[in-house]
């Protein structure tokens, strides 16, 4: 299924806002660096998860991707065209390539819009369809999300999160889009619900052949869909591994430590490891060196003296190369 | 698409589907205003049928009778007649002619400058929405009665001149009120996905932004309605408003003004009927937005 090219490649992308200061407000008194050098793919029929804390810089890659903001520096590129260099032509088949469901159902459908035409939005745009076609297709996607296709004349208001989010991911694939990004798609849904809606997407990339970029909080989320998973700390990659990988062994102490938070809610299980303290740095000013190490159980002397790059350890897997990390490796192997 | 019939209409939360629902809603209708208006609207329509006498025939034999229930008056001229022998009961009835038009065209020119306005500072920001603002904000600040007096005696008397007055005076308070709800709109998660989706933002202002405008708008007019009347009131009154033989209801008050002691009937009908349409486009306005604020309505 998967092909060697990349569908989507961010390169060393970075997106710093502006803070201006000083008495009138004119001054640029600093940056807050929300992403900071990002460089990952994915490939066609794949599922890449980013999973980190609220302010890591997650979402602003989302829209990053999305081309709702342009970065500061660095390049995506999408099909192998950058996405900054575009002319309309080529705007238009990454618009019809590339769509969207966020995290709250309860604001991403026009509560003035029937859900028919909140689905057939994306194709009035796209696609030079007939009206009965429109509807026909309509009809189709409603059925493959799960609704049913009379539901179509009614207004958002009139249904549960969940079908909201079935509709705003039947909207999604209203283009035959070949990348859906979803920005926290169950994180504001009923725990029950979650797993309907995750299964639902699983479904769909199995039978579309989709690519999704999915945002996450929660490592527990994403285990069962990801082919890969990047782990982000305040704007930055510590860790990016095939799914099983990082599960298996996940090597670096964020990745860690959000994943013995995934598991602490099992019951029986102890805590392999000490839960998280503090709060997550202020991107205005982050730490030098390693960025986790104020926070990090295992930091070192070095750990504050010198940024770690991100090094491939194995085929597919890069692990920030700081000194805690080396030895954690090498502890584990003996 | 055809799938969506009315899809800018608000939907009325209580009521769909409910077996008792109509009846609810008409429960929870304000009915003695909205009554009121439909009287004054009846009244400003029909009134060449309803009025008994033309609102400018003079009668001079007839001068200064009192209302029917008072010794000398007439049910010939039931709310008495003015210094000029004129039917108050006609004047006051085409006065509503004069006045809930002189409002309503007003209110719709404010608004639509404000939204236009509104609209584009709050869209598209920058130095536009800063001038734009600063522009509405300067007019907020002149007392409007003030600057009506001025412009309407620099402009002579005409109902044209009084719409284009409170027009001008009115549409800064649309422009906040646009401006604020677009930048919450242009935020929202369902217009971001309009632009994912590849949506100009001509389509997005058409199909997302004013669509959710609508509801606000129909509640800051009714609620300016009252408010127009009163300034276009003010101005016939003072004489820079609507020309005198014209029967509007502040000159029908101005008529009468010399002469409230002697023939208080000249000035109270008309000063009646000002109070009554301001209380009850006041009361529908407040109903209405109690219904659509979508503010009241998510919670």
């Amino acid at each position: 299924m998967a092909t060697d090219a990349p569908l989507l490649e961010l390169t060393d992308v970075r997106k710093h806002y502006a803070v201006s200061g000083g008495p009138l407000g004119l001054k640029t008194v600093g940056a807050v660096r929300a992403v900071d050098g990002l460089s990952f793919s994915v490939r066609a029929g794949e599922t890449l998860s980013i999973v980190g804390e609220s302010g890591c810089g997650k979402t602003t890659t989302a829209r990053l991707i999305l081309k709702l903001e342009e970065p500061t520096a660095g390049a995506i590129s999408f099909e192998g065209r950058r996405l900054d260099t575009l002319d309309a032509a080529g705007l238009r088949h990454f618009r019809g390539s590339v769509q969207a469901v966020f995290q709250d159902p309860w604001s991403s459908l026009n509560p003035r819009m029937t859900v028919g035409r909140i689905i057939a939005e994306p194709m009035i745009v796209q696609a030079r369809l007939s009206r009965q076609d429109r509807q026909d297709r309509v009809a189709e996607l409603m059925t493959q999300v799960g609704l049913r296709r009379e539901q179509a004349e009614l207004y958002p208001h009139q249904f549960s999160g969940g079908q909201r989010q079935r509709i705003a991911i039947a909207r999604a694939l209203s283009v035959d889009p070949k990348l859906i990004v979803l920005d926290e798609p169950v994180s504001a849904l009923d725990v029950s619900i979650r797993a309907q809606i995750l299964n639902l997407l699983k479904d769909l990339q199995d039978r579309l052949g989709l690519s999704y970029v999915m945002i996450a909080h929660h490592l527990a989320t994403v285990r069962h869909m990801s082919h890969h998973v990047a782990v982000m700390y305040l704007g930055q990659l510590v860790e990016i591994a095939p799914g099983r990988e990082l599960f298996r062994r996940p090597l670096h102490p964020y990745t860690q430590a959000l994943y013995s938070a995934a598991l602490s809610t099992h019951v029986g299980r102890p805590l392999s490891e000490p839960a998280l303290k503090g709060e997550i740095p202020s991107p205005l000013n982050p730490p030098s060196g390693c960025r986790f190490h104020p926070r990090c159980p295992h930091a070192l002397a070095e750990c504050s003296a010198s940024e770690p790059a991100l090094v491939e350890i194995e085929p597919g897997r890069r692990v920030q190369d700081c000194s805690c990390v080396r030895r954690l490796i090498s502890a584990a192997a003996k | 698409m055809a799938l969506s019939k009315g899809s800018g209409a608000p939907r009325l939360a209580a009521g769909k589907g409910h077996p008792l629902g109509l009846w609810h809603q008409l429960r929870e209708l304000p009915l003695v205003p909205m009554g009121a208006i439909a009287l004054l609207l009846v009244m400003a329509i029909a009134a060449p049928l309803l009025a008994p006498y033309p609102p400018t025939e003079q009668s001079l034999l007839d001068r200064l009778m009192p209302p029917f229930w008072i010794a000398g008056g007439d049910l010939l001229h039931p709310l008495g007649t003015d210094h000029y022998g004129r039917d108050v009961l006609s004047r006051v009835i085409w006065g509503a002619r004069v006045s809930l038009s002189v409002a309503l065209v007003a209110i719709v020119v404010a608004g639509a400058i404000g939204t236009v306005v509104g609209i584009i500072a709050g869209y598209f920001g920058g130095f536009i929405e800063i001038a734009l603002m600063r522009v509405a904000d300067a007019f907020l600040a002149i007392p409007a009665v003030l600057v009506a007096i001025m412009l309407g005696a620099t402009l002579g008397p005409s109902f044209e001149n009084v719409v284009a007055v409170i027009g001008l005076l009115y549409w800064p308070r649309y422009a906040r009120q646009v401006r604020g709800e677009t930048l919450a709109i242009k935020g929202s998660d369902y217009v971001k996905l309009a632009r994912v989706a590849g949506c100009s933002s001509t389509r997005i202002l058409a199909t997302h932004i004013f669509p959710n405008l609508v509801p606000s708008l129909l509640v800051l007019a009714s609620l300016q309605v009252g408010a127009a009347i009163i300034l276009e009131a003010t101005l016939s009154f003072l004489g820079v408003g609507i020309p005198p033989p014209q029967p509007a209801w502040g000159v029908i008050v101005e008529d009468g003004r010399g002469m409230l002691a002697s023939a208080w009937w000249i000035s109270l009908f008309p000063g009646l009927a000002i109070a009554i349409t301001v209380l009850a486009f006041n009361l529908t306005g407040d109903w209405i937005r109690d219904r659509l604020d979508p503010k009241l309505r998510s919670r």
